[in-house]
């Protein structure tokens, strides 16, 4: 190799380490920044994979060891130190991937073998195959030892090299079956480009690998794992195409070697733009998020501003929080915005833009959230973490003795509701004005034992408090107190507000 | 000299301690030993008959089941060794490999567990290397006189588990061989109605109980003993029960020799050198036809239930490990190293059973003690002589009372249900036994709930069995 060819060589490769070392430690300390490559390793049911090439499903022989039942890799517990130590091997499996190609490609005599290396190394299904944790990620690196062992396997005479390329080259294919099932059909393509037929060889690996490995005595898993895709089987899909490229087309012109230069540019480009477009969160961002997280109600529709938008994924966090709603995004002119269905809220970084929602939140000085519902009193009023008043409303502003007295709530539960909210309910109270000492009514309402049938973050409507005036009260101005208290301790959640003044006769 | 003395070693390891006698379905097993001499069969008699016939009649002389099945347990462990022996002589045509199987086998640590087993797993191992042999010793001298032997054993094969059956297919398989051997398609012809006929013959009584036991009692008898079958014909196929029958079929093989041997093994069966690849192929398919009917038939295919493919593997190493010490100096120290390794785990088995299990533990356990008491107390109630119908299902095998126990195997209806058994309890006079064990037939428990059913009078109790008479009510 030239001295100027093995430059580039170098030159590629701390190209394509650099676009994978950016940004390699995104989203670890937060499993809310998870990236959607990654979801499958929070999930309780695996398929096979390398990752999981120990997998057995439950139940079976559990006296054979080493075995372990399908579950979550990662949790929100799991070491972001582990975590990162994958990614960065998963890296220099993507370098070391790119080393074989570009070997190959200038074994072949292929004048752009540096191309080829260069779009391993900075397009996006390449990175993000490499950088993130994907289940079937190590493809691309099999395929290339696999291509570059049979290329040497026909090329080295009789002997044990020729015959250690072999192994390898079998051994890199028949892998494939392990860390990318889906790619079973390149395994029987692989083994038949050998030059001869090394059947015995091939049998002896695959049915030591069946003895050896748990994963691959599953049927059930490994069937499940084969109708699977992820960005590595992409990866690899792309890779056997370049090598054949590469065989097939060696020389090419000075425009074609132009031109293909520009497409990996510009492929480039894209992973790099990707990676700008990785949400990273400032404090007052998080604040927003959190505030979201307690407060949107499943299933409802939110609407983000062009500002606040990355962050939905965030909010929704399904590996963590998992909130479910409907990510809506904010209308552009001219566009037909008639399938926009009204909001329950409207987050966004200028205050006019909800300035006309019916109530609306500044959250950490720079952002507002406008709340959609229309109530005829709209406040925001929380009480500990159990609920949120969102409306109040005295509908029997007059009375007399013996009167019955309407009081409308709408409330929200809170985020975290367990059975110790049931110790809680809503009291009213009704106190002369100037007298606030004097209590005339002690009416407690238990609506907060609701949150059992409802779950979290539930926005109830239209609540009624009624309760009966006492023939004693006289006749004066009274303060209508609410609050929420401990019926056990007494101790009360939150401040006690006042709903309105109530006129007895 | 060695194996004579293993055996009597391996006598001492399976008298074990009554824990570990208290095994799946020993207790049936065992109990059907006793009772088939005294004239009562169940329903599907045939099931598995062989086994309780034998372990019964020893019991007629030794006076003590388990002891009897113990002994039955090595002397066909010994027939088995024995047989596979002669197959290493014949397959393989070399006395090393031979002895080399026998040793492997003997150190197998799956095998000390079927040792455990009082039930027909032992006894089929031994039978279907026997099936093996006396095909092989038809094609080898096709006469009339071997192909009754051949038929006559694979009836036994037949009576010993359902799937014996299967190996029914030696017949056509030795005809065809003796015919392509001798082009003599009258031999051939002979060879094959002969064997047929003894074979079917033999399997009417086994065929007409289960049909009848089929269609008058037991729908479920078929799929039970029909594994897969039942599942292909499902609406839709039950796909996922077949592929985890698949798994525990393959973890199932993998469990019963290292991983190591597995690896060793295959090496072997692959790069054969041309003067025993037939006999390591034959092999082959005889592990692969276990595999097969065990995957098809088998009730499930446990680790329990695959087993028999033991002898044909330990032939297929020994003859590997044969062919490693004749390639030159450092083969033969890999291939001494490798039956070091392979024999290992079953080596520092035995070792484990050795020190901590005490040596005919059982006969001075509790449930031995309490078997005696119960025996001289229900001698004293003059009820020795009586039958008693029980679901306490330890106690039968360490008392010599007259007990019959209430069971199933895999079957869920049909057998010992109380619209069946409580008229035949009250016609005979005979006594049920409950001990607070639970019961986990679902029939009897509207039956047994609250636990003195009004038609049930107690008679007598002896620490926590107690005895009732069925009344008419």
């Amino acid at each position: 190799m030239r001295l100027q060819d093995k430059f580039l060589a170098v030159l590629i490769l701390l190209i394509a380490a650099a676009v994978r070392l950016n940004a390699v430690t995104y989203g670890l300390a937060h499993v809310c920044l998870a990236v959607p490559e990654e979801y499958w390793q929070y999930n309780s049911s695996q398929s096979v994979s390398l990752y999981t090439w120990n997998i057995a499903p439950k139940d079976v022989l559990p006296n054979l060891p080493g075995r372990i039942p399908p579950t979550a890799l990662v949790t929100d517990k799991t070491d972001p130190i582990n975590r990162l130590v994958v990614r960065l091997i998963g890296c220099a499996m993507g370098l070391l991937t790119i080393v074989f190609l570009m070997r190959l490609g200038y074994a072949l005599h292929a004048r752009w073998w540096w191309i080829a290396g260069l779009l391993v190394g900075i397009a996006p299904w390449f990175v993000m195959s490499d950088r993130w944790t994907q289940q079937f990620d190590t493809a691309p690196l099999a395929i290339a030892i696999a291509a570059l062992s049979l290329w040497k396997s026909g090329c080295l005479p009789s002997g044990w090299r020729q015959t250690l390329a072999v192994v390898i080259h079998t051994t890199a294919t028949l892998s494939l079956l392990l860390i990318a099932p889906p790619l079973w059909w390149v395994v029987g393509i692989m083994l038949v480009l050998q030059p001869r037929s090394h059947w015995r060889l091939t049998l002896f690996i695959l049915l030591t690998g069946i003895v050896l490995i748990p994963g691959l005595q599953t049927p059930e898993l490994w069937l499940a794992a084969a109708q699977g895709w992820d960005g590595g089987v992409t990866a690899a899909c792309i890779l056997i195409g370049l090598l054949l490229a590469l065989w097939w087309r060696p020389s090419t012109s000075i425009l074609q070697t132009r031109i293909m230069f520009v497409l990996v540019f510009f492929m480039g480009s894209i992973t790099l733009y990707m990676d700008s477009q990785l949400p990273q969160p400032n404090a007052s961002q998080w604040d927003l998020i959190y505030w979201l997280q307690t407060r949107i109600p499943d299933d409802s529709i939110v609407r983000f501003d062009f500002a606040t938008w990355p962050l939905a994924p965030i909010v929704a966090c399904p590996m963590g929080a998992d909130i479910h709603f409907q990510k809506q995004f904010l209308g552009v002119p001219f566009f037909d915005t008639s399938v926009f269905q009204d909001p329950y809220y409207f987050v966004s970084t200028d205050p006019k833009a909800v300035a006309n929602m019916p109530y609306s939140s500044q959250i950490a000085d720079q952002f507002w959230v406008g709340r959609g519902i229309d109530l005829a009193n709209p406040v925001d009023i929380g009480f500990g973490d159990i609920i949120h008043l969102l409306n109040f409303e005295l509908l029997t502003p007059t009375a007399n003795q013996f009167d019955v007295v309407n009081i409308r709530i709408d409330y929200q539960f809170g985020s975290s509701i367990t059975p110790d909210v049931l110790a809680y309910a809503g009291y009213i109270h009704l106190t002369a004005q100037g007298d606030p000492t004097t209590n005339w009514v002690n009416y407690t309402d238990p609506f907060i034992e609701e949150s059992g049938n409802t779950g979290s973050r539930r926005v109830i409507l239209n609540h009624h408090i009624r309760f009966a005036l006492s023939p004693k009260i006289p006749a004066g101005s009274y303060d209508v107190r609410f609050g929420v208290y401990n019926i056990y301790s007494g101790e009360r959640k939150g401040d006690e507000i006042i709903l309105g003044t109530l006129l007895i006769n | 000299m060695l194996i004579p003395c293993f055996l009597v070693l391996v006598f001492v390891i399976s008298t074990q301690s009554s824990a570990q006698i208290n095994f799946l379905d020993n207790f049936w097993y065992l109990n059907r030993a006793r009772l088939i001499w005294q004239g009562t069969l169940p329903d599907l008699f045939v099931y598995a008959l062989s086994y309780p016939v034998v372990v019964g009649a020893l019991d007629l002389v030794v006076k003590d089941v388990i002891l009897s099945a113990m002994i039955t347990n090595t002397v066909l462990l010994w027939c088995a060794l024995v047989g596979v022996y002669i197959l290493g002589e014949w397959l393989f045509g070399r006395r090393r490999i031979s002895w080399l199987a026998v040793v492997l086998m003997l150190f197998n640590a799956y095998l000390f567990d079927v040792l455990r087993l009082f039930w027909a797993t032992l006894p089929f191992m031994t039978a279907v290397v026997w099936s093996v042999i006396a095909c092989i010793y038809v094609i080898r001298r096709p006469t009339i006189g071997k192909a009754l032997l051949l038929g006559a054993i694979l009836a036994l094969a037949t009576y010993t588990r359902v799937e014996g059956t299967m190996y029914a297919i030696f017949i056509p398989i030795a005809s065809a061989i003796v015919y392509r051997q001798r082009r003599d398609l009258r031999l051939a012809l002979t060879i094959f109605f002969t064997a047929g006929l003894v074979f079917a013959v033999l399997c009417i009584p086994f065929a007409l109980n289960f049909i009848y036991v089929n269609r008058n009692i037991d729908h479920e008898v078929s799929d039970a003993v029909t594994g897969i079958i039942s599942l292909v014909n499902r609406t839709p196929i039950a796909w996922s029960i077949i592929w985890r029958r698949m798994t525990d079929t393959l973890t199932g093989m993998l469990s019963i020799w290292p991983m190591l041997a597995w690896i060793v093994v295959i090496a072997g069966v692959i790069w054969a050198s041309p003067r025993i690849r037939t006999a390591q192929w034959i092999c082959v398919a005889l592990i692969g036809f276990n595999v097969f009917y065990t995957f098809v038939l088998a009730i499930w295919p446990g680790t329990v239930h695959i087993v028999f493919f033991i002898p044909f593997f330990a032939l297929i190493l020994a003859a590997t490990l044969d062919q490693l010490l004749e390639m030159g100096r450092w083969s033969r120290y890999i291939a001494q190293l490798l039956c070091v390794l392979v024999m290992l785990p079953g080596v520092s088995h035995l070792g484990r059973e050795v020190i901590t299990l005490p040596v005919m533990a059982y006969r001075t356990s509790d449930l031995a003690v309490s078997g005696r008491a119960l025996d001289e107390w229900l001698t004293q109630k003059g009820l020795e002589k009586t039958h008693i119908y029980t679901f306490c299902s330890s106690i039968p095998s360490f008392s010599r009372a007259d007990f019959q126990l209430i069971y199933r195997l895999q079957f869920t209806t049909g057998w010992d249900t109380p619209k069946r058994l409580i008229p035949q309890i009250r016609e005979e006079g005979a006594l049920l036994m409950l001990c607070g064990n639970p019961i986990y037939f679902r029939d009897w428990h509207q039956l047994l709930e609250p636990n003195v059913p009004p038609s049930y009078h107690e008679i007598g109790r002896f620490e926590n069995y107690v005895f009732y008479r069925v009344d008419g009510a």
